[in-house]
């Protein structure tokens, strides 16, 4: 019998393995989060325009639905000291937004966040991490290139662009520039938050979302096919036999 | 914020390289461009300015100091750089503003002009505004709006006949109202910020969002008082919020406006205001500007390179800092300079309790002294006396050199024993309540409390150094340091980081070497949830179950949300269950479309919401269209059950068709040290758009001779079928006296339309006539 893969779990199971064997831990963390995880903690301060970026569904206890899969760093951190060894972890998880859906949005989706942290863990690593990855995801000869943004948890912020080239890259995909995930230097009040002397470590978080990967890898046009649990669908994604 | 390329080219008396060219250099080095758009001989670009930027950016004066410094070009017209205006001559006694409280408003000043001329705007000006999306509205509007766009600074004009007596800036009062320009009545929050006349205490202004009706321009307006101030970002948010009115002065001050930039922007609308509608400056009025230092940023070569993996040199940073065209010092000997700074300090008077950049260097406390040397030398120390104890470098006591800090538990004052800022809740154990800059030769500087100035005293001597607890270095590397002044309007630049980021990005990020992490001694740590989630799904997958997503947003659950979506979204949900058999009856609908064809076997794995908190579940849905639907419904699920009791000890919660775990105490009893191998999506996968209208089903049942084989009849009514015959399934096969009969589901389906009846009966009697031909016969 044909099994099938729903791209989600396929995506992140690719993940996981990728970062795995980079030496990354995989971390998960709750869907419904304190708000100091999910924003103060982060450096996104009460009142301030930077939480307009994220629509956030709140809970009348005060709780909100994560926005993002970055509160899962803060609690990594504190539950491993960073004098106990570097840091390197990634997540995979659901999100949620408020915002209205369509073809690109979906109120809930899945993000894949990395965390690396040491004494000398520079911009440059991130580049080289997030092309290690994107060449082995989407298979085939990676270029990234990196443009300023602004996140409050990183300084320096940057957006992650990506290019495939050569013959194993889908023709859709081949020689085009694509904006895949946001990026940067952990900001030292996001470290201080969570334990970790912002003098002495330094270190680079990124995030993307997971449906956006797997439309681009799989030729998906609407984001909101992943959460009709409709075979139609998902019986288009066959399982590559072991 | 719109912004227009010739209106940019006018800070520059060299031409700026093609609109395309600066576009580029702008996405790659500082904002994502959004849009670009030909207006006339104009080119518009649409950029998207973020919050950390807004500060300076929402203006042509901030995108253009950008160009020059990506684009190597210099900037000629620069108002922000000159020296602050005085805003003189004062205006006569009939002009006074007070504000209630300065932390509301830390500036607030007013320029009253005579015999202006309320008329159209100049075509350069009528332009340019409307390059960006504005409308002309008059002389004086325009000029206020133009300056806003220009240096982003906001302003606001009212009509000097209607406004009585002084101005006062002041919170609203309970339940006090307004009518705004415009015409629209509201009721001001109680934490709202007014702008009132003092006659009759009547709000003519919402501070930094609006401004009312009362005071409003008209044709017959000769004098005006324009306004130009600083409001508190936090207020001017929520107030702004509350009122649903985000306008172009909000948000600009809830991404703060510095107080000094006000002044500027007074002048200017003033210089404009007579160039264009004439008329004569009677004067200013304004409030005093509190004393402040300027905040110093330093930088090394070896500081960026740390962050950003690059290989700057000292000459490098010095041509990026030249292009920001900001004012830097660089600073050979940072110690030295410490050094020497700090005994030009003695008998400076000391003063607890000050914000360093409003005391310093007129007033010190012992920690805001250290800090404040650091920092002239470039380097950003925490400001209390305990941080900045943790944020150096320990030294034993007896290896003292002169730059390090000592720091003792005096008593004199509050003694900390935990980190103020820095760290929070990183204790101190010795307690610290005063630090010292050591000099050599056993001597110390430090502000202290006893004789109430700046002193050098013996180490050994000193009342304050009674009981010295720790000594630290600053840095360890007393690299060139390049110390910016940071320019008032940028307000993003308080850290170290900040700077550096400057630094790469007019670096060029393309110029980072990518490079690969460094291996780890220790192995990943197993996620268990993960090893979990995959192992159920390698069980429910050999039972021939696919695994399907659903949404945790419902109409029902047993915690709802504050701010929906949509009522049928208003909850997070409890179950699996509820959305499984949703996810079943649509799936069998679409059946005869399926590779599953007569069975439907589902999984989910998520998290749901029950009152007593977040939980892991799994759910398995089987639907079977068989004579023993049932019986085969129940076989599965009890195969399926048996070897969850017996792997992970849980039980389900078993609902028609659907049985539901709560995997929580599995998780937490898991010790897996792997992750179990499962198959990714095949290599080939990819994805075709599925029709969304009705598809048909019909049936063709036939006695073939044996030459007529399956392959055959397959062949021939896939080429009869055409395009829009979707799915072939042989549901029934059997053989007597030399003849078989084939039975076949046929389904049909168009991507653009419903298929009528007459079209698929054609497209039928094409297959049957065929197969007929062919020697079937039809039974």
């Amino acid at each position: 019998m044909t099994q099938y893969i729903h791209p989600l779990t396929g995506a992140i199971r690719e993940i996981a393995g990728i970062f795995s064997r980079m030496g990354f831990s995989i971390a998960d963390g709750p869907e419904l989060e304190d708000p100091w995880y999910n924003f103060d903690a982060l450096n996104v301060p009460k009142d301030h325009p930077s939480r307009d970026m994220q629509d956030t569904f709140w809970l009348p206890d005060g709780r909100v639905m994560r926005t993002h899969t970055s509160p899962v760093q803060i609690r990594w951190m504190q539950a491993h000291p960073i004098e106990q060894g570097p840091i390197r972890m990634v997540v995979t998880g659901k999100c949620y937004r408020n915002e209205a859906t369509d073809m690109t949005h979906e109120a809930q989706f899945y993000q894949v966040e990395g965390l690396v942290i040491d004494t000398d863990i520079t911009l440059a690593h991130l580049k080289g991490t997030v092309t290690a990855f994107f060449s082995e995801f989407f298979g085939g000869t990676v270029e990234v290139r990196l443009r300023p943004s602004f996140f409050p948890f990183t300084e320096p912020s940057v957006e992650v662009d990506m290019r495939l080239t050569g013959e194993s890259a889908p023709p859709k995909l081949r020689d085009r520039w694509i904006e895949v995930m946001g990026a940067g230097m952990v900001h030292p009040r996001v470290l201080a938050h969570a334990g970790i002397d912002p003098k002495r470590y330094q270190g680079f978080a990124f995030g993307g979302g997971i449906e956006r990967l797997c439309m681009l890898k799989w030729g998906i046009d609407d984001v909101r096919l992943f959460h009709t649990g409709d075979l139609r669908f998902i019986q288009q994604f066959p399982a590559q036999t072991l | 914020m719109r912004v227009s390329y010739e209106w940019l080219q006018s800070f520059f008396e060299e031409p700026l390289p093609p609109p395309a060219d600066v576009a580029h250099a702008l996405t790659f080095g500082a904002f994502e461009i959004e849009g670009m758009e030909q207006k006339g001989d104009d080119t518009v670009f649409d950029i998207k300015v973020l919050p950390d930027r807004a500060c300076y950016a929402l203006s042509h004066r901030g995108i253009a100091l950008e160009v020059a410094a990506l684009c190597g070009k210099k900037v000629t017209y620069d108002p922000l750089r000159k020296e602050r205006p005085a805003l003189t001559p004062r205006a006569s006694q009939q002009l006074s503003v007070s504000v209630e409280d300065t932390m509301r408003c830390p500036f607030y000043a007013l320029a009253r002009l005579e015999q202006i001329h309320v008329g159209p705007s100049p075509a350069w000006l009528v332009r340019r505004l409307e390059a960006i999306g504005q409308r002309s509205i008059n002389t004086i509007v325009d000029a206020t709006n133009y300056v806003m766009f220009e240096l982003g600074t906001p302003l606001h004009a009212f009509d000097a006949k209607k406004v009585q007596g002084a101005i006062t800036v002041r919170q609203a009062r309970e339940g006090e109202t307004i009518t705004l320009l415009g015409g629209a009545e509201c009721t001001l929050p109680a934490y709202a910020t007014v702008i009132a006349e003092a006659t009759y205490d009547t709000a003519i202004a919402v501070a930094g969002v609006k401004g009312g009706a009362t005071a409003e321009l008209t044709a017959n307006t000769h004098s005006v008082l324009v306004e130009a101030a600083t409001f508190d970002p936090v207020i001017t948010r929520k107030v702004s919020q509350a009122l649903g009115l985000r306008t172009d002065a909000a948000k600009r001050y809830e991404s703060s406006v510095d107080e000094e930039l006000p002044a500027y922007g007074l002048a200017r609308v003033v210089e404009l205001i007579l160039e264009i509608a004439g008329g004569r400056l009677v004067g200013f009025a304004s409030t005093e500007l509190a004393h402040r230092a300027r905040y110093k940023l330093g930088v090394s070569a070896r500081d960026a390179n740390h962050l950003l993996g690059t290989a700057l040199t000292d000459d490098s940073l010095r041509e990026i800092f030249v292009r920001m065209n900001v004012p830097y010092e660089e600073v050979r000997d940072p110690l030295k300079k410490v050094l020497e700074l700090a005994p030009s300090f003695v008998g400076a008077p000391y003063k607890l309790g000050e914000k360093m950049m409003r005391s310093a260097p007129h007033t010190f406390e012992c920690s805001t002294f250290t800090a404040y040397l650091f920092a002239q030398a470039g380097f950003s120390i925490p400001r209390v006396s305990v941080d900045q104890c943790l944020w150096g470098d320990k030294v034993v006591l007896e290896s003292l050199e002169p730059g390090y800090l000592v720091f003792s538990n005096s008593g004199e004052g509050k003694i900390w024993n935990e980190s103020c800022y820095f760290l929070p809740g990183k204790k101190v154990p010795e307690g610290i309540d005063h630090v010292g800059l050591y000099l050599g030769d056993g001597k110390v500087i430090h502000a202290a409390r006893g004789p109430g100035k700046v002193v050098i005293e013996d180490l050994k001597e000193s009342p304050g150094f009674k009981k010295v607890v720790a000594a630290c270095r600053v840095f360890d590397k007393n690299d060139v340091r390049f110390v910016v002044d940071v320019p008032p309007e940028r307000s993003d630049l308080r850290l170290i980081q900040d700077l550096i980021e400057e630094v790469g990005r007019v670096y060029g990020y393309e110029r980072v070497t990518p490079q690969q992490l460094p291996p780890l001694a220790k192995k990943p740590e197993i996620n268990q949830r993960h090893a979990l989630t995959e192992e159920i799904r390698a069980i429910l997958h050999e039972s021939g179950c696919t695994e399907i997503f659903t949404y945790s947003l419902r109409g029902h659950g047993e915690t709802m949300l504050l701010n929906a979506l949509a009522a049928d979204k208003n909850h997070l949900r409890a179950t699996l269950t509820e959305a499984m058999q949703e996810e079943l009856i649509k799936n069998e609908r679409n059946a005869p479309l399926l590779s599953t064809g007569r069975e439907i076997r589902l999984f989910e794995i998520g998290d749901v919401f029950p009152v007593s908190g977040e939980e892991l579940h799994v759910a398995v849905g089987v639907r079977d269209f068989g004579k023993k639907r049932v019986a085969q419904e129940k076989e599965i699920l009890d195969k399926v059950s048996a070897h969850m009791q017996e792997k992970y000890g849980v039980a389900p919660v078993i609902t028609d068709s659907v049985c539901e775990w709560n995997l929580g105490g599995a998780v937490a009893q898991r010790t897996a040290t792997a992750y179990p191998t499962l198959p990714v999506v095949a290599t080939s996968a990819y994805y075709r758009p599925f029709s969304v209208y009705p598809f048909v089903l019909r049936d063709i049942a036939l006695w073939a001779p044996v030459a007529l084989d399956a392959e055959r009849i397959q062949k021939i009514i896939s080429e009869k079928g055409g395009p829009l015959l979707v799915r072939i399934d042989k549901f029934d096969e059997f053989s007597k006296e030399g003849r078989t009969s084939y039975a076949f589901h046929l389904v049909f389906q168009a991507s653009d339309r419903t298929l009528s009846d007459t079209e698929v009966t054609a497209l039928m009697d094409g297959v049957t006539g065929a197969l007929f031909a062919q020697g079937g016969e039809p039974r």
